[in-house]
């Protein structure tokens, strides 16, 4: 989630786009609406009655462009926030879909300026100890193939009761120990 | 990896409606503004014609109080909102980063039968269905390893009573290694690559 300073650096922005629209708004107003009273009071009434009918129109002609500005601006951050979560949340799916199909290479990789960094960690750190789990167990298949036949060798050889095939024995059931300690972590049903 | 996202609309449903509360936000401060601005000009103007003032030279003199006045409380009120919205969305995020986080704990500590459930966006179910169609998957995977483990654990206990005895132990050694190709065979579904 975003830091203190990402949210006041944010606040501080939107503060100066707030005052900078509405300064520019305030001067577009006065530069188009100040007229000169005249010098009798006749002439005063004159300019107000124009000034009355006319500052409608004034205001909606002269912030109707400032105001669509700032709606486009209001929009375009509002989706680039709104990406943020939404675009990390694709990324954790489609890496959730691959791993599903049996890939456990996949890792989640976000942006700068992302949100849920740390939940793509624990995503990465899952799939990575599941990995590493199944290439011990593959790893350990192997040896305990090769021993299989290494153990059928020795009993050929009328090695049977001999050290030899008490070690072959001995080394399988440790390596089946380490199938069964990597695969008993996991909960399944 | 990716530097640059071409699609900036992933999730339309949450983007557009987070996008659309803070449009009609600025847009309803933008016309109260605008409406107030015009009713206090008029009135002000209408001041000004019943108790005329030597100060007053301009109609700026008259206008630009008022649109001061009417700015400054309407940039308030706005950054009031836009400050209310924002924390609205962290804390919105939060709750949905906060149920990513249980269940990937779960996960990392090796509970496969645990299922995401994320509460407070239905813009989301996508995510939520895939996380747990791998979780799901995984644990029947997963299981079948551990059967196959224990079947194979149990294999070698019985070959050596037998080659100790000096048995024909072909017979245990031929289902070890079937057994031990059905686990490769399983083993293998986790090496597909996308």
């Amino acid at each position: 989630m975003p830091d203190k300073k990402t949210f006041i650096s944010f606040g501080f922005r939107m503060f100066l786009y707030v005052l900078i629209g509405v300064l520019l708004s305030d001067l577009l107003f006065y530069h188009t609406t100040d007229h000169s009273l005249g010098r009798t009071y006749y002439e005063a009434l004159v300019v107000l009655e124009v000034a009355k009918q006319t500052s409608m129109l004034f205001i909606f002609s002269v912030s109707s462009f400032i105001y669509i500005a700032a709606l486009v601006l209001v929009f375009l951050a509002s989706i680039v926030m709104s990406h943020r979560i939404s675009g990390p949340m694709y990324r954790l799916m489609k890496c959730a879909s691959s791993v599903a199909h049996g890939d456990l290479t996949t890792r989640a990789v976000l942006r700068g300026g992302d949100h849920l960094v740390p939940q793509s960690d624990k995503f990465n750190g899952a799939v990575a100890s599941l990995h590493e789990s199944i290439a011990l167990c593959s790893s350990r298949v192997g040896e305990l193939k090769n021993k299989s036949y290494v153990l059928e060798g020795a009993i050929g050889a009328g090695e049977c009761s001999s050290d030899k095939a008490c070690e072959i024995i001995e080394e399988m059931k440790a390596a089946s120990g380490e199938i069964g300690e990597a695969l008993a972590r996991y909960k399944t049903t | 990896m990716h530097t640059r996202r071409r699609n900036y609309l992933i999730n339309r449903r949450f983007q557009l409606r987070t996008t659309l509360a803070f449009v009609g936000v600025a847009l309803v401060c933008l016309a109260l503004s605008g409406a107030t601005m015009l009713h206090e000009i008029n009135e002000q103007i209408e001041l000004y014609i019943a108790t005329p003032s030597a100060e007053i030279s301009s109609t700026g003199d008259i206008i630009l109080p008022v649109v001061f006045r009417v700015s400054a409380v309407f940039s308030v009120s706005m950054l009031a909102i836009i400050a209310v919205m924002s924390i609205l969305y962290y804390w919105h995020a939060k709750k949905i980063a906060g149920e990513l986080d249980e269940s990937l704990d779960r996960f990392a500590g090796g509970d496969l039968n645990y299922r995401l459930q994320i509460k407070h966006s239905a813009a989301f179910r996508d995510m939520e269905d895939e996380f747990n169609l791998m979780l799901s998957l995984n644990s029947v995977r997963v299981s079948a390893l551990q059967r196959a483990a224990a079947d194979i654990s149990m294999l070698i206990q019985n070959l050596e009573p037998a080659v100790s005895e000096g048995r024909d132990a072909g017979r245990e050694l031929a289902m070890l290694r079937t057994r031990l190709a059905e686990f490769e065979e399983a083993v293998a579904v986790f090496s597909r690559r996308q």
